[in-house]
């Protein structure tokens, strides 16, 4: 994962809505890729590149500021390499240059970091900025492009919104970058200077330093490139180079002036080896921090697990994509008021009504007729419809009924087309019609409001002249 | 034709056959009403996973002229062998014939192949009238069961069982209002036993599922994690370079709380979504989810830690500080460090307890020319927070799709304290404290989401 991708990536899940369907959908297309995550995850964000429309083009343009920043600051730590290198082997003729003060620049300084880069790469993954790397004069010159830069920039970005440990391994980076390009220009003004002047090195020290010690001194410093003799110096060299502020040069100094110039070798290995091989190194290392910090800043977004997850993870459906047509009743014409009313004047006559001419029981046992007509003081002829009876037996029936009938009706049971079309057959013979509602035995055959309400609703949804007895 | 198994849901209108259909298929969009003849054509609900379908199941209307449809079916004399071609031989027949529209959209996906689930409820007596019904899914000649629901508060079940045992090979009692997972599971295994060559599908359809709800219990454990981290964490300033009253700091508590509810809902939107709840998540953007409000004293008494349970564990987060001092001094110190940071930690949690039970428990302070709220810094508004949003899951989880009540929470047990062991309670305060100070984030918010998951697993599976 790049520095730009994590920013789509964010930019990108602003405003995003997880689909499990369409992203399950979209890892079906590269299969391949359903066992890797992260390129599932890289593909999707150059999949979905459309939506951020110009937004894109402003992650991309502070990218370039960003990159921008890195070149000045590279830019910068080349001439200062440069121009200490000069500095340093600036050479009057009168003195040799001194190869310890060189050393510190080529030796120590690249160790001194070294160790501080080590120790924040350390602490690079921590979630709070590493105060360290802030005094980086890469940071300070990369803050000043993005800001002066930058603040025209519609989406939110800026190195201060990126996680702590996205920002702590970039300033590794461009520490590390910078340094490099310091040591490269400085090894090229040791070279250029070699070339173009003709300079002697030689070594002085306050401390009591014999040269036997230095020389064991600069046979450690050398071992990385021991297998290459010319650039390790000789005893005798060390010993001739030794010179002294108050009691002059060594004799053989003069003698062997074209040998001091062979210092060079071990100057520009040392530059070589310690302020740019392990600086490569170094790099190396905060590369790849670098792509898991942002690999794990990716992952530690909100939504993007669930949407890896939706990715890897077989979608499971359940559900239909049938549009449902309900019926409802509320197309249907309502109870009106008169009706109502007529409707209480109705029960309040059959509530003296005893005698009715027919009486069917639907979907009833005659055993069930009769306990009922004896429950409720109902006299007529009784006929048995619906239920185990067979069409052509309710049709019989339907025959035998004249005049009006009273149809026991089980409140609980609502009625089906079978039973409307049996009031029908009825109503076409002209035949009154009443119905009594039978509510359960095991709440003493009393009708529970809903039920009634439901055949209501039936029946007036059937238009059919149909009287409701109270039971 | 297809070689995946398919179910016809069928029966007598108003038998809740929908219920079961929107149980099964997790779908709460399905129209339940007390209504007959609500549902008016037949869909199916296929169980898909990425595209292919391992079963389906069928919605139906119900029967409308069963006795009818008998009487057309037995006009000519049927041998056996020919049953299932004169029902066939019906619906071409009558395909465009308003009459039987009911028939003909019930009746198509058992010719062509699906089985029977027919639905009886038992809280209703038997009567002779089901009996056609029966008698034309018989001639169907595809295997078939009979569920026995119970949609009232009577009970006839025996005299059902009676009957259905008569007709159908398997018959199981099933109420798709009530049903937990592992019913519904029993009730595919049921399924599966129909037809020999449906048992491979149906095992795998068993499996998704399982797999299916642990994603879903993951999903929520994450949107818990996410929310409890973004509560702890959050802060809210206020700019008081013009003067600071009484006034501001009021309405900036009131904002703050305002803004926390706001998360706990959202969380509470995201959980309902994860486990098909369209209907739940508008009743949360009403706010009238959780009788009890998050900051009241109410919600401390029935999602917080009692006393001695925060005191216990305050005193053990603590000692756990503490200890860090004798190990860096290598116990030289005679283990103060533990002794002191118990001390500390006991006493903080009973104040902060009382300070929580009267819900005044937001440190608000000026910072320079903010006024600034947040993080809450009470162990136990944390727990509360947790125990709220596993609660919201638990219901969620367990609830049936078919369940169209309200969410209630006026149940007799509204949170039990043995949902989190007493381990896990420790291991929670010490992540709560983490999290609040944003150690670790990334280990800490793994650790958390596993734990909620653990829970969540023991009570949605």
């Amino acid at each position: 994962v790049k520095l730009i991708d994590y920013l789509r990536l964010k930019e990108l899940l602003k405003d995003y809505k997880l689909n499990r369907q369409e992203e399950r959908e979209f890892a079906l297309k590269y299969k391949g890729l359903i066992n890797s995550p992260v390129k599932l995850l890289k593909l999707w964000i150059e999949k979905s590149l459309y939506k951020l429309g110009e937004r894109d083009k402003e992650l991309l343009k502070f990218i370039q500021i960003l990159n921008s920043g890195e070149f000045v600051a590279i830019l910068i730590a080349f001439l200062l390499g440069f121009s200490a290198g000069i500095g340093l082997l600036s050479y009057s003729g009168e003195e040799p240059i001194n190869i310890i003060y060189f050393l510190l620049f080529s030796l120590c300084l690249p160790i001194i970091s070294g160790i501080l880069t080590i120790l924040s790469i350390l602490g690079a993954n921590s979630h709070k900025e590493y105060k360290l790397l802030y005094s980086s004069p890469g940071f300070l010159i990369e803050k000043i492009f993005s800001r002066f830069f930058g603040k025209n920039l519609n989406v939110e970005v800026s190195p201060s919104i990126l996680p702590p440990k996205i920002v702590n391994w970039r300033l590794l980076e461009l520490s590390i970058k910078f340094s490099i390009s310091f040591y490269v220009s400085l090894s090229v003004a040791l070279l250029l200077m070699v070339i173009g002047e003709d300079m002697a090195f030689g070594w002085r020290s306050t401390l009591n330093l014999s040269s036997e010690e230095f020389f064991s001194i600069i046979k450690i410093i050398s071992l990385p490139w021991s297998f290459w003799s010319e650039a390790v110096p000789s005893k005798e060299l060390i010993k001739y180079s030794h010179y002294y502020r108050l009691g002059g040069l060594d004799p053989n100094f003069i003698k062997n002036a074209s040998l001091l110039g062979e210092w060079w070798r071990f100057l520009f290995m040392t530059i070589v080896v310690y302020g740019i091989v392990m600086r490569i190194l170094l790099l190396i290392v905060v590369k790849v921090g670098l792509r898991k910090a942002l690999r794990d800043s990716a992952f530690e977004i909100e939504k993007v697990n669930r949407i890896v997850n939706n990715m890897t993870i077989p979608f499971v459906s359940t559900r239909t994509d049938i549009e449902e047509n309900p019926l409802t009743y509320s197309n249907l014409p309502k109870l009106k008021s008169k009706r109502e009313k007529e409707r209480r004047e109705e029960r309040r006559v059959a509530e003296n009504v005893e005698h009715f001419k027919n009486i069917v029981g639907w979907s009833m046992s005659l055993s069930q007729i009769e306990l009922m007509c004896e429950k409720v003081k109902l006299h007529g002829s009784i006929y048995r419809a619906g239920g185990e009876c067979t069409i052509d037996e309710d049709m019989e029936t339907v025959d035998l009924i004249d005049v009006e009938v009273l149809i026991l009706v089980k409140s609980w049971e609502i009625p089906t087309m079978d039973f409307i079309d049996f009031l029908e057959e009825l109503d076409s013979k002209g035949v009154k019609i009443y119905l009594f509602f039978v509510g359960l035995e095991s709440k003493n055959f009393l009708v529970d409001d809903r039920d009634k309400k439901i055949w209501q609703e039936k029946i007036l949804s059937c238009n059919l002249q149909v009287e409701i007895k109270d039971g | 034709m297809d070689s995946y198994p398919k179910f016809a849901v069928v029966g007598h209108p108003n038998k809740g056959k929908s219920s079961i259909v929107s149980t099964l298929s997790q779908d709460e969009t399905v129209t339940i009403s007390s209504i007959p003849g609500t549902t008016t054509k037949q869909r199916a609900f296929p169980l898909k996973v990425d595209n292919q379908t391992l079963y389906e199941l069928y919605d139906t209307p119900g029967f409308q002229r069963s006795r009818t449809l008998l009487h057309w079916l037995k006009r000519e004399p049927t041998t056996a062998n020919k049953k299932a071609d004169r029902l066939k031989e019906f619906l071409y027949e009558h395909r465009d014939n308003p009459k039987f529209t009911d028939e003909v959209e019930l009746l198509t996906p058992i010719v062509n192949g699906a089985g029977i689930i027919y639905v009886a409820d038992a809280s209703k007596p038997y009567g002779p009238e089901y009996e056609a019904e029966m008698e034309i899914l018989r001639w169907s000649g595809q295997p078939s069961m009979a569920l026995i629901n119970l949609i009232g508060d009577e009970n006839y079940q025996d005299e059902w069982q009676k009957a259905l045992e008569h007709y159908f090979k398997i018959v199981r009692v099933f109420n798709p209002m009530k049903a937990n997972f592992s019913q519904i599971l029993e009730l595919l295994e049921a399924m599966a036993e129909l037809k020999y060559e449906w048992r491979g599908n149906l095992k795998k359809v068993i499996e998704t599922l399982k797999l299916h709800r642990m994603e879903k219990i993951s999903n929520s454990s994450f949107e818990i994690t996410s929310t409890v981290i973004k509560i702890l964490t959050y802060e809210k300033n206020v700019d008081i370079e013009k003067g600071f009253n009484e006034k501001i700091r009021e309405e900036l508590e009131s904002e703050y709380k305002m803004e926390i509810k706001r998360f706990e809902d959202k969380a509470y939107s995201e959980i309902a979504t994860i486990w098909y709840h369209p209907t739940l998540k508008n009743e949360i953007s009403d706010s009238k989810v959780m009788a009890v409000e998050l900051f009241s004293k109410e919600s401390v008494q029935i999602f917080g830690l009692d006393k001695r349970d925060l005191v216990k564990n305050a005193v053990i987060a603590g000692a756990v500080t503490g200890s860090g001092f004798d190990l860096a001094v290598g116990g030289h110190s005679l283990f103060l460090g533990s002794l002191i940071g118990a001390a500390i930690g006991g006493g903080s949690v009973m104040f902060g307890f009382k300070r929580l039970k009267n819900s005044k428990f937001q440190r608000v302070f000026r910072e320079k020319k903010f006024l600034k709220i947040g993080p809450i810094e009470d162990s136990n508004f944390a727990f509360v927070l947790l125990r709220r949003l596993l609660y919201f899951t638990k219901e969620i989880a367990n609830r049936p799709h078919a369940n169209r009540d309200r969410l209630s929470f006026d149940d007799e047990v509204l949170f039990s304290r043995e949902w989190i062991a007493p381990d896990i309670q420790k291991k929670l305060l010490l992540l709560h404290l983490n999290i609040a100070s944003q150690k670790r984030l990334k280990e800490n918010r793994r650790e958390y989401q596993e734990i909620v998951k653990g829970v969540l697993t023991k009570y949605c599976i």
